[in-house]
Formats: structure tokens, C-alpha cells, sequence
């Protein structure tokens, strides 16, 4: 999780800084939240009652 | 907008909140336990809907909306940030829970005080808490009075507006506590998005569709789709936004104290994956929205007027105008009834009940009740003083409270914490942010949050080191929780 939200800072200002598309950072930051949902989704699965 | 469409609006909108408060008294009993926290019995669909009305405040769409017109993508970038922060939750959630359950803490102050085994952390940690919370609660209700005084050409003038609010929200919050808190955060969240994700689909059709606003934005502002882009998002920035609220539901005691109340982690869990999926979609609704502003009316001074220039266009009919008005009005609300009944509970249990004799909790509970409208007038004074500092600590508040998570952590990771650390830790923390924020002084450009975490974390070290340690408190605490939160399956 922490390289997940570390990438979140990296990767759009790195190698997406120049992509001015629907496609650049806007996406990567979504599909950054999505993935972080999954993880956390899978590090609670074991929750019970 | 017609002034007769804002009353009736407002008035359809105050009857149903009201009802649902006035039903929320069902089985309610008058004791400590319930009003503050339903008895620790709260069901996870209910606390994700109140989780997500209390974090999103009018802020989502006025502030966000103007961040996203005014500085492009990297508002979407600090935002869902600041919802992967809820990983927190993951490993302080089930902590926070069992310590509540174990040892009956009401409050996150509380919690922390028998910790350390030390009043004085109890109190300082709910005074830091007020510090910051009231004036960020002001600045909310200010907000409803712009917004309603706005929308209504001025029928509605700015005192009523704020007015209205304040009153409300001591209503939502004094009628049945949490339960009333709850339930209406619960249908505010509702209208909230409902309403938001119903307008940005409508002004989306009136630019042609999704695909024509993002091609406008990718031919006239480029510069928007990247950060740092137009220069407003540098990485210093964007650090210095994120980093605080990637801290929230650890530091802000209105949502750490929800931990307490869920009646079981799976019911927890509940809670967290529904208020992440909540919470990525109104997110991306407030961006859209703050894109389409741009395209729109892409010439504003001010960046904050994009959600009121996008509302009165001829994109937004008057009754859905209205509709948001409600659905804003409903962000604002749910925040400062939270904010107020948490505040209440720690003046009444760990500043009240720890400065003279110890209270029992039946006349906590009668503090508490008549702290909230105390809060709330005072939050509403200083709304129509409109003093410069209290804009510094509503700004600062977030960063403010940040300077508790040292101690947050040590609490549960870190046994040779001590009461000395915590206390220089706040203390100094928190006044080092007001001082950089009152001057405007951005040390190697970084923001007061980040300077204000890196003194609080050096002090509580340090100060930690050359003091002694409740030993076998610390000992007692991290073990037994590390262990009964191991058999529900946390770690």
C-alpha cells in the first residue's frame, strides 16, 4: 500500500507530467484509487463478528 | 434565482431533516453511552452514509470545484489522496474500536489521556481539538450564508442564512445525539449525491457530453490535464495539501471517535468499503463539475465563484439550481452537527470531567447537552465577525490537528511514549502551525503541515526518551489489543 500511495505522487509528476489527455494523471489517479480500494478490501477480509 | 423557489426549498428540506431527527428518538435511552455513541451498536451501511456526509463539507463542491477550475487535475490527485489515506482505518480502526470497548472511552481525548495516564493530555488534546474545529465550523456556517444569500439574490441576507445553519445543525445534534446525527447525516449523504452526480450529468449534456468537454479541456486548457501544469499544483503544494488530510480519519476527532461506535469490525469493514466507493464517485463529481465551470466560464477573478456562476448559467435549470443549493447546504450541515457533537462530548468528559471533582456520567451528559448550542453560537459569532485569525485556523485546521498523530501512533505502536511528549508535542506542534499560517512564512517552501508534523514527531520522540513511561500501562494497552484485536482477525 505505502509504494501504491507513493506512486500516487511519483508517477504523475514524472512520466505523466507531459500528457495532457483524459488519459494522463486524471486516469492514473482513479485507477490508483481503485486499486487502493481493493487492497484495503483485501487487508479487512478476514474482519469477523 | 426567485426568492419564493430558495424558501420553499429550504423549507421542504428543514421538515424532513427534522422528522428523520425526531424519529431517530426511537429507543433512544438517556445515558452517555447512547447519545454519544449509540450504544457502540451502529451498523456499518448507516456509518458509511454518516462517515461520508461528515467528511465532505460544502468544501466539494465550492472549494474543490474551484481548486479543480483553478489549478487542473491535481485537485482529483489530492483528493483521492486524501480517500487512500483511509488505509489508516485498516490498521488504526480495529484498534481504536477495541480500546473503546475494552475500557469504555466515549472520546479519542479520553482514550488518549488514560494512555498516557495523564489529565493533562485528556484536556490539552480536547482544547487543540475546539482550537481548530470551531473556527473551521464558523467558516462553514459563513459559507451557508454566501451560498443562501447568493442563490437568492440577497432575500436571503447573509446573517439569516448562517443563522438558519446554526440553528439546525444544534437541532440535528441536540434532539437525539449521535442517533439524530446519524440518521440525517445518513439522508443528507443521499441528497448529496444524488443531487450532485443529477447536475454535473445535466450541465455535461449541455456541453455537448462528457466527450466535448474533455476535448475542449484537451484543446483550450492542456495545461489542466497535467500537474504541475499551470504552475498552481507544484509538488510542494500538493504535498502540503495531502499530507494532512491523508492523516484525517486518524487526527479529526469527529470521524476517529465513529470508530468507536461500530458494533463489530466486520461491521467496520462495511463502513470503510462503502464509504471508499461513496467517496471516489462525489469526488469525481466535484472535479467534473469544477472542468465544466472552466469550460464555461472560463474568465473568473475569483476561483471560488465557479460553483455560483455554474449554478445561476443558463446550463442549470432554476429547480435544479435549487435542488444543489439543498444538496451544498446539506454538505455544510451534516459536518457542523458532527463536529459540534463531538466537541460537546469532549468538553463535557475530558475537560469538564477532569478539572474539578470526577462527575458522574449522567452530569457530563447534562454538560454536554448544553455545551452544543455554546459551541454553535460561538461558531456563529465568530462567522459574522469574520476575523482574520479564525480564517488562519480554519485554514490550519487540518494541519493543525495533525499534530496529534504522533500521538495517536505512539499510543498503540510505541510503549516508551510519555504524557511529557504528547504535551510538548501538541502544544508546540500546534502553535508552530499558527504562528507559520498567521505570518504566511513557508520554510524551503513547504506548508505548515508538514513543518508542524516533522517538530510534533521530533518532540514526542524526544521528549518521550528523557521522561519516564507509564510501563505497565503502555505494556498492558499495546499487548491486550494487539492480541483481542489478532483473534477478530485484524492485525
Amino acid at each position: 500500500m505505502g509504494i501504491l500511495v507513493l506512486s500516487a505522487y511519483l508517477i504523475p509528476y514524472t512520466v505523466l507530467t507531459d500528457v495532457p489527455k483524459w488519459y494522463g494523471s486524471g486516469l492514473y489517479w482513479v485507477l490508483f484509487a481503485l486499486a487502493a480500494i481493493f487492497v484495503m478490501a483485501w487487508l479487512t477480509a478476514e474482519w469477523r463478528e | 434565482m426567485k426568492p419564493t423557489l430558495v424558501w420553499t426549498g429550504l423549507a421542504v428540506y428543514v421538515a424532513a431533516v427534522v422528522a428523520i431527527a425526531l424519529m431517530s428518538r426511537k429507543g433512544m435511552r438517556k445515558e452517555l453511552n447512547d447519545y454519544f455513541l449509540a450504544r457502540r451498536a451502529m451498523s456499518g451501511v448507516l456509518s458509511a452514509l454518516s462517515y461520508g456526509a461528515t467528511t465532505y463539507s460544502a468544501f466539494m463542491l465550492v472549494g474543490l470545484a474551484g481548486l479543480t477550475y483553478q489549478g487542473g487535475v491535481g485537485a482529483l490527485g489530492f483528493e483521492l489522496v486524501y480517500l487512500s489515506g483511509m488505509v489508516l482505518v485498516v490498521y488504526f480502526g480495529p484498534r481504536f474500536w477495541m480500546a473503546g470497548k475494552k475500557y469504555g472511552y466515549v472520546t479519542p481525548s479520553e482514550m488518549l489521556g488514560d494512555r498516557y495516564e495523564s489529565r493533562a493530555v485528556a484536556v490539552v488534546t480536547a482544547v487543540a481539538s475546539c482550537l481548530f474545529l470551531i473556527p473551521y465550523s464558523s467558516v462553514q456556517l459563513a459559507g451557508v450564508g454566501y451560498l443562501l444569500s447568493g442563490m437568492s439574490g440577497g432575500s436571503v441576507s447573509f446573517t439569516a442564512g448562517a443563522l438558519i445553519a446554526t440553528v439546525l445543525a444544534i437541532a440535528l445534534a441536540l434532539i437525539a445525539g449521535i442517533r439524530s446525527v446519524a440518521w440525517t447525516d445518513a439522508f443528507q449523504a443521499l441528497i448529496m449525491i444524488v443531487t450532485s452526480v443529477g447536475v454535473v450529468w445535466v450541465v455535461a449534456q449541455g456541453l455537448g457530453g462528457f466527450d466535448s468537454l474533455f476535448s475542449a479541456l484537451e484543446r483550450d486548457y492542456p495545461e489542466w490535464l497535467t500537474v504541475p501544469g499551470n504552475g498552481f499544483f507544484s509538488f510542494a503544494t500538493f504535498l502540503g495539501l495531502t499530507l494532512p488530510w491523508f492523516f484525517f480519519s486518524i487526527s479529526n476527532p469527529q470521524v476517529s471517535q465513529r470508530l468507536f461506535m461500530l458494533s463489530s469490525l466486520a461491521e467496520m469493514r462495511r463502513m470503510l468499503l462503502l464509504f471508499l466507493g461513496y467517496g471516489l464517485i462525489y469526488t469525481l463529481v466535484a472535479i467534473l463539475w469544477g472542468f465544466s465551470a472552466l469550460v464555461q466560464s472560463p474568465d473568473l477573478e475569483n476561483p471560488d465563484l465557479a460553483t455560483p456562476t455554474l449554478l445561476s448559467s443558463p446550463l442549470v435549470p432554476p429547480v435544479l439550481g435549487v435542488i444543489v443549493m439543498i444538496g451544498i447546504l446539506a454538505a455544510a450541515i451534516s459536518t457542523i452537527d458532527s463536529i459540534l457533537l463531538t466537541l460537546s462530548s469532549l468538553v463535557a468528559r475530558d475537560v469538564y470531567g477532569n478539572l474539578g471533582r470526577k462527575e458522574s456520567s449522567a452530569q457530563q451528559l447534562r454538560v454536554g447537552r448544553w455545551v452544543i448550542p455554546l459551541i454553535a453560537l460561538l461558531a456563529y459569532g465568530f462567522a459574522e465577525l469574520q476575523l482574520d485569525l479564525i480564517a488562519v485556523l480554519s485554514v490550519s485546521s487540518s494541519a493543525g490537528l495533525l499534530v496529534m498523530v504522533p500521538a495517536i501512533v505512539g499510543a498503540f505502536f510505541w510503549r516508551r511514549g510519555t504524557a511529557a511528549g504528547v504535551l510538548s508535542s501538541v502544544v508546540v506542534g500546534g502553535l508552530l502551525v499558527i504562528f507559520l499560517e498567521l505570518t504566511r512564512i513557508k520554510p524551503l517552501g513547504l506548508a505548515s503541515g508538514i513543518w508542524g508534523l516533522a517538530a510534533s514527531t521530533l518532540l514526542f520522540v524526544v521528549v518521550s526518551l528523557v521522561t519516564e513511561a507509564p510501563a505497565a500501562k503502555a505494556e498492558r494497552f499495546v499487548g491486550d489489543i494487539r492480541r483481542w484485536i489478532r483473534e477478530k482477525g485484524a492485525f
